[in-house]
Formats: structure tokens, C-alpha cells, sequence
């Protein structure tokens, strides 16, 4: 539509314009011609009036020169020479400006008119210079000037009408050229605008056409399901179709404001500029490009582009979101991937169970093959020949019945008639017998189990059988063995059973279990022996057997009635298969020969501590003794010398356990008489000890009050010597009797308010001795668990060895408090006082050690060892620091409510 | 053998004679009666066989409590178990300080237990308090 249109348009255009250009052209050639005519007319009227002032100047000359002559003023003189010079100026100027010939011809006339005419002047003017007036008006009188100026006058005169004549001429051409001119440009003028008038509603027609055409692309824009766009090479789009607003969610102002590419997801990017830039660059078409745009709802549509390229770098491009299409493709292709696949694994199964029933048929252990009606092999598989001993095809065709299935396992004819698994051919049946034989080529029978499978035809007719059949012998055997294996176990376990719960005497034991190896070996005899080294003989400790025999229970019998104990004691076992037939026959094999035992072992029990005994069995028949009937012997007998280990080992704990019961027992007599004792020994010392100090202490003080005035001041010290000696006696002994009782009392278990007790010990204390220089303090003290009146007691001593120990200070100072360290609380009772060398810190809390001379600071050297053991008994610790001169603290723990130490944390 | 204030049980001669010094002192040992074992305060308090009944029960027994023959406690024992004897005042005077032989005694009835001081001035200010108290001061059931 666009490229057709502006033809007519164009043309008519161009048209237009070439003819109004003819116009102008015509028109600007007849205005050339026309300003010429002017310009001609012009200058004619400038000659003329250049001739006229010529002529005017030459008139001048000859008045200037006449009025000189006859006045002879020099002002004309002056007038007469300035004309004169100006005269070739204007003659020169008229010369150039006159162009035509005959006007030239007439100017070229007039010069030497014009020289003579100034000539003559001259003379006049000369003479009337030098002659005076007279001569002068003669002169001019000669009437000479006036034939000149005549002269010249007819020659202007000529030119003039000459001039006239051009003039004429020229306004004619110029009037002319005019009306040709105007004529021109009105026909040019009026042609011009009916081409424009025609142009323009063409133009507007035009344009009405490309403004309903617009509008139906508007429209298209608009309406289009697709998505339309322009873009530009910067990136940007130019105008979007509503279609992208309601595809991607973003408003118009949205798209429009960011490069489009921020909305392409980033891994299509570079595609997407890629694309662009050959559109761009190469201006190559876009007819299939996919990329993901990104939804406002921040999904990512999929969009099919189509794009064509602009030369002025503007892309035109339609999208549509296929995302669903995708999608839903897909799906299909999963669909048909996933049919595709199934088709294939279909196959191969199929494929697979093709292959699969040829290889069970050539490669599976089981025989297999086909009869027909007749009972003629059809087919026969690799492994059903090999099992019956011949080839398949020395099978093919043979009666399977007579050739391998004719006889039972007894060797009886095997009735064909009676055959199940040519029954299966006739009765429609399946057979199965799971304990028969078939006959191999070589004579040798095979145990088998066979199942035989009527075979119909396509019309269900039967048509022959098809059997399975197994080689069992294996089977079979390991039956057998498994059978005998259980039997053993059985046994074993039962023996195991008696074992563990010692229901039942070692003799009991191994009589059972003799019992059940008689079972499992058919052996007629069976014993089992103690040895005794000392006596050289062997105990029977168990026995079975049939007939006579000397072999009973608790019977005595030499060593030897075992077998050699040289081999026993190896480990090894005697084995005898025929007693008959010894080289050199023993006193055993005899006495056993006598007995009616033909083969016979003993297998020798043993512990860790060697031979105690020996298993030994019997048979009546000659027997080769097979090495499982020895691995079960070997068994028996090892679990008989557990049992009897075990019951030793019982006994054994049984008789430790009663004697360290007697010890216990008689310790603890001794313990409690001891403890007896002692308690004798303090209440003796208590009540007796005390007496004869009282009496030492009462008698001499009686003495000192008596007869102290009869005694001198050393008799008198003798006797003080003596009494204190007893008062420090006395208190040994409280101290002593104190620590021995707290050694046996079990602390009580109660809470215990320890300020109030150190406060009460305190005040105790020191109310007996106030001293105003003493201070001490008592802390708030955390309430501790444990006997009050031991805690008091530790409290107590501790305060007062403070005190006594600061006593000889200037200021005395003790305290008493508590800290918290790692989780527990420490006591300290705290002094200033004479300290102690932390070398013997050891020794602080001995009984009676001391670190002081009795003369320095009195006391027992019991009170310390005494809070120790208090201390301790409660589960506490206690410890000292100090320093000789500066003081000494006393720390001690105790548990908490539960009775136990912190842990230090 | 006529009524006593004290009777004393004592086996130790030099404790018995501290004890009498000590109440004579106090003008307190003009009426007292000496046995030297349990046996012999038996006999006494209940009457020997042979030699006719009781004296009139003391006004105080001072009770030792190891005795030969038959020890202290078990003469508390009779004591607070007979009808007649068992409102006489037993203060035992002893050694011990034997929680065991306090809790025993204060068990069967002892009106008082003292324990003997070594110290030969506290020792007599014992004896001296407690005669007094018993024999002046203290007002026996009638």
C-alpha cells in the first residue's frame, strides 16, 4: 500500500514544481530583459545629461570668457579657468558613457570644435590682458566665438536628438519586455496554483488514507494476541503491544523503562544478545528464537520471537508465550519418552524370556524332556542325559520307560502300566514322586524326583508329557547326614542342659549320656572311668552295656581295663576294630575278647588338669570304627570331663565360699571381741585411772593444807609439782577417753547451725579468761549436716587453740568464717598468734604430737588429732597454714545434705 | 543399827575417804554408812540372810558404779525396781563419763549422776553440793 500510493502523488508533486520553476525561470529571464531595457533607459537619460552638462560647462567657458573681456574682472577670469580645467573630465566621462556610433561620431566631431572654441577664448582673454578692453571686444566682435559656439550647439543639438531617438527606442523595448514579463508571471503564477490546489488534495487524500491505514495497524496492535513490539538497537523498547502488558504482568511505563533485557532470564541473555546484535549488526532476520521472560509475579514465560530488522537500527518483532505450549510439549515428549522406554524394556523382557526359556531348558541342572503318546523321548535337555549316562540323542526316539525307569530301587520290574509318568499321558494328571530311581547306561541306579506334566495339543487333545526330573542323591545323603547331625546335636544339648543347670550329679550326667551314645553309635557296651593316680586304678563312674560284664558302677578296676593310659595321656584314643585280630592281645583285650566285645575304643577325658579319665565303647560285631562314630565319641567324652570339670569346679567354689564364710565369721568374733576388749580397756581406764589420781591429788592437797606450814618453799613446790603434774595427768586421760568414744560413735546426721555453735564456743571460751586486747569474730557461718555435738567439739578446739596460741600477742586477734572454694564451703577458724613451720604441718594433727613445749602453751596434743577424726568420720577435710610468728589458720569442709563432698569443679 | 543420812558405795578407800572429808566438812558425814561392793549395799538396803531385816532405807545413796560382786548399776537396778527403795534419792558418784553407763542410769531412775573431778577442790565442792542438797534441801515424799 505505501509503495504504490505515493506514485501519482509524487509526480504530480514533481510536476507541479518543474512547471512552476519553467515559470520563474521564464518569468526570471523576462525580468533579466526587462531590468536590461531599464538600465538602457537609464543611461541614456544619463548621457544626456552628462552632454547637457558638457555643454552647459563649454557655455560657461565662453560667457566666463566674454564677461572677462568686457569687464576684466579677474573673479571671471578665475571662473573661465575652472571651467576650463573641469572640460576634459566631463568629456572623457561622456566619451566612455556613449555607446552609440553615431552619438561617438558626433563627440568625436565635437573635440576639435571644443579645442578651437577654448583656444579662441584664450586669445580673447589674452588680449584683453594684454590689448585692454578695445582690442578684446574686437575680438569677440569678429563674431568668430559665436560661429563656434554655434557650431558646437548644432553638434549637441545632433547628439540630443539622437538621444531622443534611443531613448524612444529603448522605453519601447523596455515596455515591451515589461508586459511580456508580467504576462509570464500571471499565466506561471495561475498554472502554478492549480498544480498546488491539485497536490494538496492529493496530499490530503492521501493522508486520510494513511490515517485509516494507521489505525487499522493501531488496531492490529493493539488487538493482537501476539505480542508486538518495536525495539531499538539501544536496548530499549520502543512501543509494546497491550498483548506484552497481559502476557508478563509489567505495565507498559514498566516495559518501556528498563532495557528488555533485564527482563530475559539471565541464562538466555546472552542468546538473546546475540540475536540482537546480528539483527542489528547484520540486519539478518529473526524467524524462531525462544527466551524466557520474567513475569511480574517473578514466573518466567516462555516467548517465540520473530523479529525483522530496520535499516534505521528499529527491530520489529512479534512474541507469543508458548510457555504452556512447552510445557504441554514437554509433557508429550516425557509421555512418549516414558512409552518409548516401556516399549523398550518390554521388549528386552521379551527378548529376555525368549532367551531365558532356551537357556532354562540347555543350561538348568534339572533333566527335562518330552514323551509323545507312544512314550517315546521327543526331546531331551543337556542335563537330563548327563544325569542318566547317555547322550541326547541316544535318548531321541528310544521308550523312556524301558531304557531307564524299568525296575524300582529294589531291583523289582517296574510295570510300565504302573509308571506315573507315562500315567501323566493318559489321565491328563501331573505325577510327581519325590523318592524314586531311574536307571543310568551304566547299570547304576539314581535316586530322582520327577514331575510329569500332561502336554495337550491346540485342540486340548493329549498329546504327550512333559517330565522333570532332579538327581537327589545328594540330597538324599545329606538327609541322612543331617538326620544324624540333628540326633547328635540332641544329645549334646541335652548333656549341655544338665551341665549348665547342675541339676544332676557328674554321674548322672554321664550316664545319659552314655545312654544316648549307645543310640547313635549301636554300640552293646559303653563306661566311663575316673583315674585315681595314688591307687593305680580306675573308677567306673558310669556303665551300660548288655550281658555280663565286669564293669559296674563304683567298681574298682586296674588302669589298664581303659587302655594304655600313655596314649590317653597324648590326647590320642585307643581304636580297635577287631579285638580278633591284635597282634599282641592286652589283659583288657582279653577280659573285653571274654566279654564278647569284638571292636572297641577308648577315648580319653580330659581337663586342664590333664587325664582324669576315659570314655570307652563296645561292639559285640566286628566294626570299622568310621571317623564320625569318633568325632561323636570325642564330643561325649569332651562333654563328660566338662561336666565332671564342672561339677569339680562347683564343689571347689561350693567348699571356698563355706571357708571363707568360717573366716568371716570368726574374724568378725575376733573383731567384736577385740572391740569388746577395748571398750573394757577405755571403761577401765576411766574408772580406774582416774581413782588413784584423785587420790594422789586429793591426799597431797590435804597435805598442802594440813602440813604446808611445816614444809619448806621447795617442799611446798615439790608437792605443786606433783599436783599439777596429776590435774595434766587427769586431762591426758579425758582427752584420750574423748577421741577413743568419738572413734567408735557414728556421727548423727542433722542440720547443724555452725554460727551459733562457734558463737557459743567462743563465748565459752573467753568468758572463762576475758582479756580487753582480744578481739574475735565470728562470721555468718553457712549451716552445715552432722552431729552437733562433734561439730562443737571441733569448733571448740580449734577457737581455743586460736586463743591460746594468741594469747601472748599484744593484740590478739581470731576470726572465724566460711568461703566458698570450688564448688564447697571451707571453715576457718583464723589467729595472729605464735603460728607453726609449715615443715611440720604434717605432723599437726598426729595424736600427742605437739609443736610447742609443754612451757610455752600448755595442752595434750590430742585436740587437734581429735577435730581430724571428727572432721573425717563426717567425710570432711581438714588442713592448717601458718607461719612461725604470725598465725595459723585452721580450714576444714564438711559434706552437704546428702552426705557427700562436693566435687571440686 | 540405827538409821543413816548417806549410804556410801564406794570400793576405792582413798575415794570413800575423799568423799566423808569432803562432807565432814560441811558437818554432812555424821550420819553416813559405808559398804566397800554391790554385794555388801544389798545386804544393807534389802537385808542379809541371817541377819535380821533391813535398817530404815538412807536418805541418799552415793552409788559408785564399778563395784566388785555386783556392780552399781545393778544396784540401781534393784533399787528403783523395789516398792520400799525406789523413792530413795540414788546419786551415782563415779569415773565414768561413759554416755552409755549416763543413759543406763538415768534409765533405771537415778536421781542425779555425777562424775568424779581429779581435782581435789572441785571433787569436794561436788559432794559437799549434792549432800546438801539431798539432805537439807531436797523435801523426800513422805
Amino acid at each position: 500500500m505505501a509503495g504504490t500510493r505515493p506514485v501519482p502523488l509524487i509526480v504530480g508533486f514533481v510536476t507541479a514544481l518543474a512547471f512552476l520553476g519553467g515559470v520563474g525561470a521564464l518569468n526570471w529571464q523576462h525580468s533579466v530583459r526587462m531590468g536590461e531595457s531599464a538600465a538602457l533607459v537609464a543611461h541614456t537619460h544619463h548621457v544626456q545629461t552628462r552632454r547637457n552638462r558638457l555643454l552647459v560647462l563649454i557655455l560657461e567657458i565662453e560667457s566666463k570668457q566674454r564677461a572677462y573681456a568686457l569687464t576684466g574682472r579677474s573673479e571671471f577670469l578665475d571662473k573661465f579657468e575652472e571651467a576650463v580645467l573641469r572640460l576634459p573630465q566631463e568629456e572623457r566621462i561622456l566619451g566612455e558613457l556613449t555607446r552609440d556610433e553615431r552619438q561617438k561620431a558626433a563627440l568625436f566631431a565635437l573635440k576639435p570644435l571644443m579645442a578651437e572654441r577654448i583656444a579662441f577664448a584664450r586669445q580673447t582673454v589674452k588680449l584683453r590682458q594684454i590689448s585692454g578692453a578695445e582690442a578684446a571686444a574686437r575680438q569677440v566682435a569678429t563674431l568668430k566665438g559665436k560661429r563656434l559656439t554655434d557650431e558646437i550647439r548644432a553638434l549637441f543639438a545632433l547628439m540630443d536628438a539622437r538621444g531622443g531617438e534611443l531613448l524612444d527606442e529603448r522605453s519601447a523595448a523596455a515596455r515591451r519586455e515589461t508586459g511580456t514579463t508580467l504576462l509570464l508571471g500571471l499565466t506561471g503564477t495561475a498554472l502554478g496554483f492549480a498544480l498546488l490546489i491539485a497536490v494538496f488534495a492529493l496530499v490530503l487524500r492521501e493522508n486520510r488514507r494513511r490515517q485509516r491505514a494507521e489505525a487499522e495497524v493501531d488496531r492490529f496492535f493493539t488487538f493482537s494476541l501476539d505480542m508486538l513490539c518495536i525495539a531499538g538497537a539501544d536496548g530499549y523498547f520502543k512501543r509494546i503491544s497491550p498483548a506484552f502488558t497481559q502476557a508478563l504482568g509489567w505495565s507498559e511505563e514498566e516495559l518501556l523503562a528498563r532495557p528488555f533485557l533485564d527482563f530475559v532470564h539471565p541464562d538466555d541473555r546472552a542468546d538473546t544478545l546475540h540475536v540482537v546484535e546480528r539483527q542489528v549488526v547484520a540486519g539478518k532476520k529473526v524467524l524462531q528464537f525462544e527466551n524466557r521472560y520474567q513475569h511480574k509475579d517473578g514466573s518466567w514465560r516462555i516467548l517465540s520471537w520473530k523479529s525483522m530488522p530496520q535499516p534505521d537500527g528499529l527491530m520489529y518483532a512479534t512474541a507469543r508465550d508458548v510457555t504452556e505450549r512447552t510445557q504441554a510439549e514437554k509433557e508429550t515428549q516425557k509421555l512418549n519418552d516414558e512409552l518409548e522406554r516401556r516399549v523398550r524394556e518390554r521388549t528386552a523382557e521379551l527378548d529376555g524370556q525368549r532367551q531365558h526359556s532356551e537357556l532354562l531348558l540347555n543350561s538348568i541342572g534339572e533333566g527335562l524332556y518330552g514323551l509323545d503318546l507312544d512314550g517315546l523321548v521327543t526331546f531331551m535337555n543337556p542335563a537330563g542325559a548327563e544325569i542318566l549316562g547317555y547322550s541326547a540323542a541316544e535318548l531321541l526316539g528310544q521308550p523312556m520307560h524301558a531304557k531307564c525307569h524299568h525296575a524300582y530301587a529294589d531291583g523289582r520290574p517296574f510295570p510300565r502300566e504302573d509308571c506315573p509318568i507315562y500315567a501323566a499321558k493318559r489321565d491328563g494328571q501331573v505325577h510327581h514322586n519325590s523318592d524314586d530311581v531311574m536307571w543310568r547306561k551304566d547299570g547304576s541306579a539314581v535316586a530322582v524326583e520327577y514331575t510329569s506334566t500332561p502336554m495337550r495339543d491346540k485342540e486340548g487333545q493329549l498329546s504327550g508329557a512333559i517330565v522333570v526330573f532332579r538327581d537327589i542323591t545328594v540330597r538324599k545323603l545329606a538327609e541322612k547326614a543331617l538326620r544324624r547331625q540333628a540326633d547328635r546335636l540332641r544329645n549334646l544339648h541335652e548333656t549341655d542342659m544338665s551341665i549348665l543347670q547342675a541339676l544332676v550329679s557328674p554321674e548322672a550326667i554321664a550316664q545319659t549320656s552314655l545312654h544316648h551314645l549307645r543310640d547313635l553309635l549301636r554300640c552293646e557296651r559303653a563306661s566311663v572311668g575316673l583315674f585315681d593316680a595314688e591307687k593305680k586304678q580306675v573308677r567306673v563312674l558310669a556303665a551300660e552295656a548288655e550281658g555280663a560284664t565286669v564293669v559296674q558302677i563304683g567298681k574298682d578296676l586296674p588302669e589298664e581295663a581303659y587302655g594304655d593310659l600313655e596314649i590317653l595321656r597324648r590326647g590320642q584314643m585307643e581304636i580297635v576294630d577287631d579285638l580278633h585280630g591284635a597282634a599282641s592281645p592286652r589283659a583288657v583285650s582279653r577280659v573285653l575278647q571274654v566279654e564278647g566285645a569284638r571292636s572297641w575304643i577308648s577315648v580319653p577325658l580330659r581337663t586342664e588338669r590333664g587325664l582324669i579319665g576315659a570314655l570307652s565303647l563296645g561292639w559285640t560285631a566286628r566294626r570299622t570304627i568310621a571317623p564320625e562314630d569318633v568325632e561323636i565319641a570325642v564330643e561325649v567324652a569332651a562333654q563328660i570331663a566338662v561336666a565332671l570339670e564342672q561339677s569339680r569346679l562347683l564343689q571347689e567354689s561350693k567348699r571356698h565360699a563355706a571357708e571363707l564364710e568360717r573366716r568371716v565369721q570368726e574374724r568378725t568374733r575376733e573383731l567384736a571381741e577385740a572391740n569388746k576388749e577395748l571398750e573394757a580397756f577405755t571403761y577401765s581406764v576411766s574408772h580406774d585411772l582416774r581413782a588413784p589420781l584423785r587420790a594422789i591429788e586429793g591426799f597431797s592437797r590435804m597435805l598442802v593444807d594440813g602440813y604446808g606450814g611445816r614444809l619448806d618453799d621447795e617442799g611446798r613446790r615439790l608437792l605443786g609439782v606433783v599436783r599439777s603434774s596429776t590435774a595434766r595427768m587427769a586431762r591426758l586421760i579425758d582427752d584420750l577417753l574423748d577421741f577413743s568414744r568419738i572413734g567408735r560413735k557414728v556421727p548423727e546426721r542433722q542440720e547443724v547451725d555452725m554460727s551459733a555453735l562457734a558463737r557459743a564456743a567462743v563465748e565459752e571460751l573467753v568468758g572463762e579468761k576475758p582479756v580487753p586486747s582480744l578481739k574475735v569474730s565470728v562470721g555468718e557461718l553457712p549451716a552445715a549436716f552432722g552431729d552437733r555435738a562433734l561439730l562443737r567439739q571441733v569448733l571448740a578446739n580449734l577457737i581455743g587453740n586460736a586463743l591460746k596460741y594468741s594469747g601472748k600477742k599484744a593484740a590478739p586477734a581470731v576470726e572465724v568464717g566460711s568461703a566458698r572454694e570450688g564448688g564447697e564451703t571451707v571453715y576457718f577458724v583464723k589467729d595472729n598468734g605464735a603460728g607453726f613451720d609449715m615443715r611440720y604441718a604434717g605432723k599437726l594433727f598426729g595424736v600427742f604430737q605437739r609443736l610447742h613445749h609443754e612451757g610455752e602453751f600448755e595442752g595434750t596434743g590430742v585436740g587437734l588429732a581429735l577435730a581430724d577424726r571428727i572432721v573425717r568420720r563426717h567425710g570432711g577435710r581438714i588442713w592448717a597454714e601458718g607461719k612461725v610468728g604470725e598465725g595459723a589458720v585452721f580450714r576444714f569442709t564438711l559434706p552437704d545434705k546428702k552426705g557427700e563432698i562436693h566435687e571440686r569443679s | 543399827m540405827n538409821a543413816v543420812d548417806i549410804l556410801l558405795v564406794e570400793d576405792n578407800p582413798h575415794d570413800a575417804e575423799l568423799t566423808i572429808k569432803a562432807l565432814a566438812e560441811k558437818r554432812l558425814a555424821n550420819r553416813i554408812w559405808h559398804v566397800k561392793d554391790g554385794a555388801e549395799a544389798l545386804d544393807y538396803l534389802f537385808g542379809a540372810p541371817g541377819r535380821g531385816p533391813a535398817p530404815a532405807a538412807p536418805k541418799v545413796v552415793l552409788l559408785d558404779l564399778k563395784l566388785p560382786k555386783v556392780d552399781g548399776m545393778e544396784v540401781l537396778a534393784k533399787m528403783k525396781a523395789d516398792e520400799r527403795l525406789k523413792l530413795v534419792p540414788v546419786v551415782i558418784l563415779t569415773s565414768s563419763k561413759e554416755e552409755r553407763d549416763l543413759l543406763e542410769s538415768y534409765r533405771l531412775g537415778v536421781n542425779s549422776y555425777i562424775v568424779k573431778p581429779v581435782d581435789f577442790d572441785q571433787f569436794a565442792k561436788s559432794v559437799q553440793e549434792l549432800g546438801l542438797y539431798w539432805l537439807l534441801l531436797n523435801e523426800p515424799p513422805r
